[in-house]
């Protein structure tokens, strides 16, 4: 039996996910003051009224299930069957099949939205840590899969989103352009004299830093082996393009902080899950 | 006498001669016009023009480029004209010019586009056109160049015409009226989102089609300053529009609309913050000693009324702020907006206006009056809209006219203070 309910971390790791989780609802929550692509697709079918109607009931759920999935947690552990039954982890497993559509839902309608954007049709794929993540933790809350296929649930997941972001920086995606020469202005100072150069300094940057999330990606997907330092690697990038929505716009974009929370936070659980492990992941 | 002043008072009173949209000053408002307007426009058949546009860049006081469309590649595509109306007749215009580009639109079943750039244009002048292909020839058109000195002159603005098909028609044909009936009206600038996918040929087709609906009565063009938006990424907007900017930038530049009135327009769906910005603060900081009354205009919004801000915010605004801008044209919303003076991201009076988001045809959304830089002498509202600007030496007028014609907005900006 390799279920994660007889897994020596199952709580950390569960845990960890379901902080990720909450975080990663208040950041659409709070994205979701402006108009969502949902929104957009919605406008020209239904109008104004109901579109916005729709964005203001989703931000609603997502800040309920941000502030809720922590504490439902608390009540559902240990997982059980029986407990499955219970309201309370009932409650849990929608709130998390909602968290997990929505980010998928979101993915899709911002390619969708942009269909004739190749940018945008990385997104389902860069995304790809925002949905997996609660399916994951609803996986644990249902006591289904073993250990491995979860673990491996997730490598995929992280895989996904670096290759997701690698080819849209392979592909010189114009606003990670701007997301770096906005940060260098930050750190190096602003100068619109100066902002040609840094371009230019950043369209050769950009297929570099593709290639290396390549490479990460692959990594990671290693059978038999787990490299904790990729896995550290991953969340430390995860992380820092993260904070680079603030870096280069300022704090008014830390909701894109909180979105992304699950591209950092997913390789941090698993190199602390891997720390405290084998070297080399049991059989299946 | 008095008995019969209060009859006629009480007729007044029924009858108001102003008050209710009057459909006979805005026909397009009825359905059955709008259709009969649309089954009037030209069809794509083999070699016949259709489609056809004016399109200005840079230097619109002495050159325009006449496009076109035909369903076939045909052999042979000519512009036709002359300072004077040649009846119809392309053999009796002056002037002729093969066009310079032609190529099938991408994605299409065949259709093709065609691009006659005229050059060495006469300022201030009207210029009559006939558009050939294979001896087949358009109706006969005209357009008026920018002028080369200080007179008045009024120009259009919108955005936002991807969705919402009756509306678009509707609103184009408003802009037609407006043509008419200003004689001084030069051009329309576009700020984006033409269609709802931008690599779709089908919806482009349909909307050079409407595009037809703002030729007034007359024959006269609006020449189209183009701006790309969200939705209209790929090479269409490219083959559509002569590939504003040129090739080495990416559908950047500035148009001098007189000497003393200049319109910057910039891409917010390419890179912001480098090579763009870097040219936008060496233009700004050339053409603002020369220039009376400086525009911009692009897309995403920087001071948004329902979205939050683009790009433009961090990069460009500090320039329009550093160069005094004096009016900044925004789309995206779906909504009417009019900032306060905005500097150092504060109401400033020395700062910089932003008005627009955008009412081409797109269903309107509601704004978020909220926001401080929106709170009144700012405005917002919704309804399908068009901005009308017109430049003097005394002031510049900006109004924002709605489907019915009344005005739904308006401002005057006195020249700021060298």
């Amino acid at each position: 039996m390799n279920s994660f309910n007889n897994h020596y971390s199952y709580a950390r790791l569960a845990w960890g996910l379901r902080w990720v989780i909450s975080l990663q609802c208040f950041g659409y929550a709070a994205s979701l003051v402006v108009p969502s692509h949902l929104n957009s697709w919605l406008l020209p079918l239904q109008g104004d009224a109901f579109a916005g109607a729709v964005d203001a009931t989703l931000a609603l759920i997502l800040w309920l299930s941000g502030c809720a999935l922590p504490f439902l947690g608390r009540a559902s552990l240990p997982t059980s069957q029986a407990q499955w039954s219970c309201p309370v982890a009932r409650c849990d497993a929608a709130l998390l099949c909602f968290v997990a559509g929505w980010a998928f839902a979101n993915s899709v309608f911002s390619w969708q939205m942009n269909i004739e954007d190749e940018f945008a049709a990385t997104d389902p794929f860069g995304h790809a840590v925002r949905f997996v993540a609660p399916v994951v933790l609803l996986a644990f809350g249902t006591g289904r899969g073993s250990y491995l296929t979860l673990e491996w649930l997730l490598r995929i997941a992280i895989a996904s989103t670096f290759i997701g972001h690698g080819l849209a920086a392979y592909w010189l995606k114009p606003g990670f352009v701007d997301l770096i020469v906005g940060t260098m202005d930050t750190f190096l100072g602003d100068d619109w004299r100066l902002a040609g150069q840094r371009e230019s300094f950043t369209l050769v940057m950009l297929p570099w830093i593709g290639r290396l999330d390549f490479l990460l990606a692959a990594l990671i997907l290693i059978p038999f082996k787990r490299l904790r330092t990729v896995a550290l690697w991953m969340a430390i990038w995860g992380f820092v393009t993260a904070v680079s929505r603030v870096t280069a716009f300022g704090w008014e974009r830390w909701p894109d902080i909180l979105i992304r929370m699950a591209n950092g936070g997913l390789p941090l659980l698993l190199w602390l899950e891997w720390k405290t492990s084998s070297n080399r992941p049991p059989s299946l | 006498m008095k008995p019969i002043l209060q009859y006629v008072a009480l007729l007044l009173w029924i009858f108001p001669l102003k008050g209710n949209p009057d459909k006979g000053n805005a026909p397009w408002l009825e359905e059955k016009f709008v259709i009969e307007k649309t089954n009037g426009i030209a069809k794509l058949v083999g070699s016949r023009p259709a489609q056809w546009r004016v399109i200005w860049e840079t230097d619109p006081s002495s050159q325009a480029t006449i496009s076109w469309s035909t369903e076939k590649k045909g052999e042979s595509h000519i512009v036709h004209y002359d300072l004077k109306s040649c009846g119809g007749n392309p053999e009796t215009c002056s002037f002729r010019k093969v066009s310079d580009r032609d190529g099938r639109f991408s994605d299409s079943r065949g259709e093709h586009f065609h691009h006659a750039r005229l050059t060495d244009l006469k300022p201030s002048t009207t210029y009559w056109f006939v558009i050939e292909s294979d001896s087949e020839h358009s109706p006969e058109m005209h357009f008026t160049t920018a002028p080369s000195d200080d007179r008045p002159f009024s120009v259009l603005f919108g955005g936002d015409s991807r969705s919402g098909h009756f509306a678009r028609a509707q609103i184009n044909l408003l802009m037609a009226s407006l043509s008419e009936e200003t004689e001084d009206l030069l051009a329309f600038a576009h700020g984006g989102d033409y269609v709802s996918s931008g690599k779709n040929w089908g919806q482009w087709s349909r909307w050079l089609s409407q595009h037809e609906l703002t030729v007034a009565g007359s024959g006269k063009v609006l020449p189209i300053i183009p701006t790309r938006g969200n939705h209209d990424s790929g090479p269409l907007f490219d083959e559509i529009f002569d590939s504003p900017g040129g090739k080495e930038r990416e559908n950047y530049f500035s148009t001098r609309l007189s000497p003393q009135v200049a319109l910057v327009t910039l891409n917010t769906e390419t890179k912001a913050g480098g090579a763009q910005r870097t040219w936008l603060g060496k233009t700004l900081q050339s053409l603002r000693p020369e220039v009376r009354w400086l525009l911009a205009e692009y897309h995403r919004p920087a001071w948004p009324a329902v979205k939050r801000p683009g790009a433009a915010q961090e990069f460009w605004v500090p320039l329009f702020e550093e160069f005094d801008v004096d009016l900044v044209v925004e789309s995206d919303g779906h909504v009417i907006k009019r900032t306060v003076p905005i500097r150092n991201e504060k109401k400033d009076s020395t700062g910089v206006v932003y008005v627009g988001e955008g009412g081409l045809g797109v269903p309107q959304r509601k704004p978020d009056a909220g926001r401080w830089y929106l709170r009144s002498p700012g405005m917002v509202g919704r309804g399908h809209h068009v901005m009308k600007i017109r430049f003097t030496p005394e002031k510049m007028d900006y109004e924002v006219v709605l489907l019915d014609g009344s005005i739904a907005d308006q401002l005057i900006f006195r020249p700021r203070k060298k």
